[in-house]
């Protein structure tokens, strides 16, 4: 388990590529892939102020800090896992 | 700072669809979000809260949070949630509508409400635009905007919501944007725990309907105007007619100590001579 | 001779009686002319046992208010008349979906639009069955007596909550305002809302169980978190667009009612053993059409009435067994023929009505001119 820390966690399946987060990191942290989904392109300059978190509108990005991710398990996978649809929410 | 992703799985129903029904850069979400951290922040638990939604696309609201939630007809939330209220006073009601939804088709129940002072807390998102049936104008529709039903622009005045329902005796105004999410919770926080019948006004982005038909861009662009032209309340009564332009203020603008409508009532029980149950 | 017991009401004051004896705990209403006296009678008493008595904005949100405090576990109630009842069918077709119990009392007046407020009708006969859109069912009850506002009145709650329906209590002007010496009835069985058989977790409010039961409503806040919605769901309330589910949702509907008419259905039979000649009328024409019965007895005619107390579900099994018997059915009512027209599916050939629509009775005379006329 080294992985390597990263501040900002995408959970891609809800984005729905608006851009928010990417244009109102105030350090410019994020930018886009080439199929549109942001990433963060300059971690380390992440200060952590959680304004992409509280902007999505699709609840999919979550900022934390090192050991909160380890400590609360902020994002369960699992959690997510149980969302698949089974009632359409069409109009 | 509570996270939204945070608090969003505990209030989210976990067997509903995600992604959410609403567009991309849609602020409903952003509102939502905010919603819910505000409750978080109130220590209440879900069992206490009666979530209580219009139709359009902010009465999508209620399907996705895990409270005891009702889902009614458009613009009529506020007279059930009325009934909700008074029925069971120890519940917390919420009351979730678009601006088509409390100020036009539910302008009457929304005055009336706040004249009747009713412990009840309502956030209307006011997107400028009838969304879900494809972008008609609304009564906060600015004129001269386009809509689907308003090709040549709209003529009619708008309606300044946070205005109405101030003079019609709401003990607590206050009004946030997608934008100002942060800020946001905290309105709908002080909101929830005020007695007698609170208001947030909160201004959402419908880049899908609103924005692309009047040129405004997208989300990006919608939350940028938010960013530029809001202005806390106590500065921006100190702006002259020249300087307000296109701005507009933010915050708390009115917080009343009244009695509100259950406490009166208790009056006529205890007049009326029964004895407590 | 006076009863001690007896006292003398006015038919709205026993239908608000009747329903505080059914435990009514809530009402809210509009003012309208022929039923605000239900209102007064309530804004008196209700507090007085703690009750809730509003005066809301419109009749839209007094239907919406009620519905809302029946989901809070209080039993619920609003009054109005035809054009306050136009402005509930929105809530009231909500009701019906979503299945919450609660009761409309609907003084009818002349009609249509605004109608004639001071004069009796029975224009909305029709309407209370298909004023709101939609397919839904709906119970409909029809008091033609001061005590029966006051029966029929708990006994519409009891209906209510026992289909998880809307209920509506369908007076005319004369009933609501005429004013009788009654003792009132004691020892009504009331049925009283129960909570939910399971948990939480297994709670599905919407469920269509094959026992024909009928899920309990848990209100809001005991821990049954659950959705309500007016859009067609599914059984945990939650709205879908998958076929069975919908196809689910809306015969669970319809079927609660089809399936139990037995119980839900009331009928008053007067003289109508060896009758030739039927009269259908309910509501205050009824108690013409039975002076009427009797005058056509001692004229030698041999005739008998069927009083639908329940007018929706229409009593059609009972009516065609009568049909069978007799040689001409007579429907005297207040409007053009609503009721008559249902007959006719039933029994076309023999059916003769009487309509009046000037907002005055229809009196005994007149039904026994069309006896006479239909007999020769």
């Amino acid at each position: 388990m080294n992985k390597k820390y990263e501040p900002i966690h995408f959970f891609l399946r809800w984005c729905k590529k608006c851009g928010i987060c990417i244009a109102f990191c105030p350090k410019h942290v994020l930018e886009r892939r080439p199929d549109g989904y942001p990433y963060a392109a300059r971690p380390d300059d992440c200060i952590l102020c959680g304004l992409c978190d509280i902007h999505c509108p699709d609840y999919a990005i979550t900022v934390a800090k090192k050991d909160e991710f380890r400590e609360k398990k902020i994002v369960k996978e699992e959690d997510h896992e149980k969302a698949q649809p089974d009632t359409p929410a069409g109009q | 700072m509570i996270r939204t992703s945070e608090a969003i799985y505990k209030y989210l129903r976990p067997d509903k669809k995600y992604p959410h029904v609403w567009c991309p850069g849609c602020g409903i979400g952003i509102v939502t979000g905010a919603l819910v951290r505000a409750i978080e922040r109130t220590g209440l638990t879900k069992d206490e809260i009666a979530l209580v939604s219009g139709i359009g696309c902010s009465g999508r609201i209620s399907t996705y949070l895990d409270f005891n939630t009702l889902h009614t007809t458009h613009g009529r939330a506020l007279a059930f949630a009325t009934g909700l209220k008074l029925a069971k006073p120890s519940l917390t009601v919420i009351v979730v509508m678009g601006d088509g939804d409390a100020t036009a088709i539910g302008g009457n129940h929304l005055i009336h409400s706040c004249r009747r002072n009713i412990n009840i807390t309502s956030l209307i998102i006011n997107n400028n635009i009838y969304g879900m049936t494809g972008g008609q104008y609304s009564p906060t529709t600015p004129m001269n905007h386009i809509a689907s039903t308003a090709q040549y622009g709209s003529i009619e005045k708008t309606f300044d919501i946070c205005k109405i329902v101030e003079a019609c005796g709401a003990s607590f105004v206050a009004r946030g944007t997608a934008y100002h999410a942060k800020m946001l919770d905290a309105l709908i926080e002080r909101a929830i725990n005020k007695k007698g019948f609170s208001v947030v006004e909160a201004l959402s982005q419908c880049p899908t309907q609103y924005g692309r038909r009047n040129k405004l861009g997208g989300p990006v662009e919608m939350l940028q105007w938010y960013k530029d032209n809001a202005i806390p309340y106590p500065a921006f009564k100190k702006l002259s007619p020249d300087e307000i332009g296109e701005k507009f203020p933010i915050g708390v603008m009115t917080d009343l100590d009244e009695p509100d409508y259950l406490e009166r009532y208790n009056r006529i029980i205890k007049e009326a001579g029964s004895e407590g149950q | 001779m006076r009863k001690h017991n007896q006292i003398l009401l006015q038919g709205n004051e026993a239908s608000a009686m009747g329903a505080m004896a059914a435990g009514m705990r809530f009402f809210a209403g509009y003012p309208i002319t022929p039923s605000t006296e239900i209102a007064e009678y309530l804004s008196i008493h209700l507090p007085q046992v703690c009750g809730t008595f509003i005066q809301m904005e419109d009749e839209i949100s007094s239907m919406a208010a009620i519905i809302g405090a029946s989901l809070g576990g209080v039993k619920s109630m609003t009054a109005t008349s035809g054009p306050g009842f136009s402005l509930m069918q929105e809530n009231l077709g909500f009701a019906s979906m979503a299945e919450i119990p609660c009761v409309i009392v609907n003084v009818m007046r002349g009609g249509p639009s605004t109608g004639m407020p001071t004069r009796p009708g029975q224009g909305d006969v029709m309407q209370s069955r298909w004023g709101t859109h939609g397919d839904h069912p709906i119970i409909v009850l029809c008091p033609n007596s001061v005590l029966e506002c006051y029966t029929l009145t708990i006994d519409a709650f009891n209906l209510s909550e026992k289909y998880r329906s809307p209920v509506i209590v369908l007076m005319d002007g004369i009933i609501g305002h005429m004013w009788e010496n009654i003792v009132v009835p004691e020892n009504i069985e009331i049925i009283e809302r129960l909570e939910p058989e399971v948990p939480p977790e297994w709670y599905r409010p919407y469920e269509a169980l094959p026992c024909g039961d009928i899920v309990r409503l848990a209100p809001f806040g005991e821990g049954y978190r659950f959705h309500v919605t007016g859009m067609v769901h599914d059984k945990s309330g939650f709205p879908t667009l998958i076929h069975e589910e919908i196809e689910q949702c809306l015969n669970k509907l319809i079927s609660k009612i089809k399936n139990n008419l037995h119980d839900i259905i009331r009928i008053d039979e007067y003289r109508l053993d060896d009758a030739d000649i039927c009269i259908v009328a309910y509501g205050s024409v009824a108690r013409s059409a039975k002076e009427a019965v009797d005058i056509a007895r001692e004229e030698g005619f041999k005739a008998g009435m069927l009083r639908p107390i329940t007018i929706w579900p229409f009593p059609r099994f009972h009516l065609e067994d009568i049909a069978r018997k007799v040689k001409m059915i007579i429907v005297p009512e207040m409007n053009y023929g609503q009721i008559y027209g249902e007959i006719l599916k039933s029994c076309p050939g023999k059916t003769l009505r009487i309509t009046r629509v000037d907002g005055e009775l229809i009196t005994p005379d007149q039904i026994m001119e069309k006896i006479e006329e239909a007999v020769l």
